[in-house]
């Protein structure tokens, strides 16, 4: 009886909890910093990943927050072609105290209000700036994890987060279902929210698509080394990695936010609030 | 990489000296339990960070062989296995360990020191990239022997570590790193339990 019930847990672990679910590992982040040398690369892409602390209710002001950051990158960097804020970025990720109703009160319709406020700040910077917000399908009343590209012509590009966590699942999110591989002045760029890292399937259908720089918003509080990136050796390109900041009820995030190179290594690091790291990426033909 | 095919060459060769100079001899294989544990998707981000560091981040089937010669044992480990589906992780390590209580107190005492070095290749099966990893430890542990079987508790603290890949346009890296998660603790030595059996001479002490 003993060796059946020991040889069912056996199999059970082996075999019965297999999903498609990637955590990582002390080795997945275990390297030297390894530089990499990309000043006379055939193509440039030149990029910023910030980190702010969205209000829980007014989205006008943390748009207006959106707008500074976007106008003091485009000050200090006047080649910026691509910013990147981080993951639901308008409002908390979560709120315990009203999980129910929270991201339904927060969702709007893309285009909407926010997408036509950012779209103005894209024009007027000649900037491509790429955001998360809780998006409402008005028809169904689904609501999902979105993230959009608004390029500098006003365009809109729009990528339902598909690797759902349990925090999603409980702010009553519904997965999307398709990749979203797009062009940003002829560099192939993948949207990319959070948790979409921690699917094998995403991460297959991304090396097999071979971009050129991964646009990942996300909320993170996993902060276990500053040099090297589980997510860097496992995409193996660039990636353009940009969080939140501040204390939303039980969690606490410190911003820290990236650029991370095809090897694996964090070549630019902020953490804070209000900060943003800067790159010209160098990319190769693959 | 020159480096690092020297430093295993010495190893292998201390390995043959050893060998030499032995009349009584005893050799042994020993596996690490934890490792087959690790690297298993477990639904739960902490155990899949810190199980691999109570199975010295060693992933999948480990086989360990090496023998003893009075106070020293020498010792080589093979292991195959993954963190996650888009990686595999082949790694070989060589260690030397001291006796050392043994040694001043002539008292059969199991408690070890030594050093040990791990050559580990992160394979992304996916993006098809390879990181050649070289890292150099220092070993604390004590060894149980009794009739033919072992118990062999470890703590092993890695120093430094050379990276080299095949990413195009990447160099090769050399740091000294005392942990893979400086973040969560900055030194973080690797625990192992490794359980085995002893073969041919029984050692007779001078």
């Amino acid at each position: 009886m003993k060796k059946t019930f020991l040889l069912i847990l056996l199999t059970t672990m082996l075999f019965g909890c297999k999903k498609d679910w990637l955590d990582y590992s002390p080795i997945d982040m275990y390297s030297a910093n390894i530089d990499y040398k990309d000043s006379d690369a055939p193509k440039h892409l030149n990029v910023a990943a910030v980190s702010i602390q969205p209000s829980k209710t007014d989205k006008q002001e943390t748009r207006n927050t959106i707008k500074s950051m976007v106008e003091k990158i485009k000050s200090e960097h006047n080649d910026i072609q691509v910013i990147v804020f981080g993951e639901l970025i308008l409002e908390w990720y979560y709120d315990s105290e009203s999980i129910d109703v929270y991201q339904k009160q927060m969702a709007e319709t893309i285009p909407g209000t926010s997408t036509d406020f950012i779209k103005n700040v894209a024009i007027a910077n000649n900037v491509n700036i790429v955001f998360g917000l809780t998006e409402i399908d008005t028809i169904t009343q689904n609501i999902y994890n979105t993230q959009v590209l608004i390029r500098n012509n006003g365009d809109i590009v729009k990528y339902r987060k598909r690797n759902l966590n349990q925090t999603d699942l409980d702010n009553k999110m519904t997965a999307g279902n398709e990749l979203v591989i797009t062009e940003i002045e002829g560099i192939r760029a993948a949207m990319f929210i959070c948790s979409d890292m921690q699917s094998d399937k995403i991460t297959k259908e991304i090396a097999d698509a071979k971009v050129d720089v991964i646009l990942h918003s996300l909320t993170s509080s996993t902060d276990l080394n500053t040099n090297i990136s589980y997510v860097g050796t496992q995409m193996n390109t660039w990636i353009v990695f940009a969080n939140r900041f501040g204390t939303e009820g039980d969690y606490s995030y410190t911003g820290f936010t990236h650029i991370i190179n095809p090897a694996g290594t964090i070549s630019e690091r902020a953490v804070g609030n209000g900060v943003y790291v800067y790159r010209r990426l160098g990319i190769f033909n693959k | 990489m020159k480096k690092a095919i020297i430093i295993l060459n010495i190893f292998l060769y201390f390995n043959i000296v050893l060998k030499a100079q032995t009349a009584e001899r005893t050799y042994y294989l020993t596996t690490n339990i934890l490792s087959p544990f690790s690297g298993m998707n477990k639904s739960s981000a902490t155990l899949n960070a810190l199980l691999p560091v109570f199975s010295n981040i060693e992933y999948g089937f480990t086989l360990s062989g090496g023998y003893f010669k009075n106070y020293h044992f020498v010792e080589s480990r093979l292991t195959l296995g993954k963190s996650n589906d888009y990686n595999f992780i082949p790694q070989i390590q060589f260690g030397y360990n001291f006796l050392v209580i043994d040694y001043f107190k002539k008292n059969q005492n199991g408690f070890y020191i030594g050093a040990n070095i791990r050559y580990w290749d992160y394979i992304n099966k996916y993006t098809k990239t390879q990181r050649h990893n070289i890292s150099p430890s220092i070993d604390l542990g004590y060894i149980w022997k009794k009739n033919r079987f072992i118990v062999d508790v470890r703590l092993n603290q890695n120093f430094a570590i050379f990276t080299k890949t095949n990413i195009e346009n990447a160099k090769s890296g050399f740091d000294f790193s005392f942990s893979p998660m400086p973040e969560l603790s900055p030194v973080l030595p690797f625990f192992s339990i490794n359980l085995g059996y002893k073969f041919g001479q029984v050692e007779k002490k001078k």
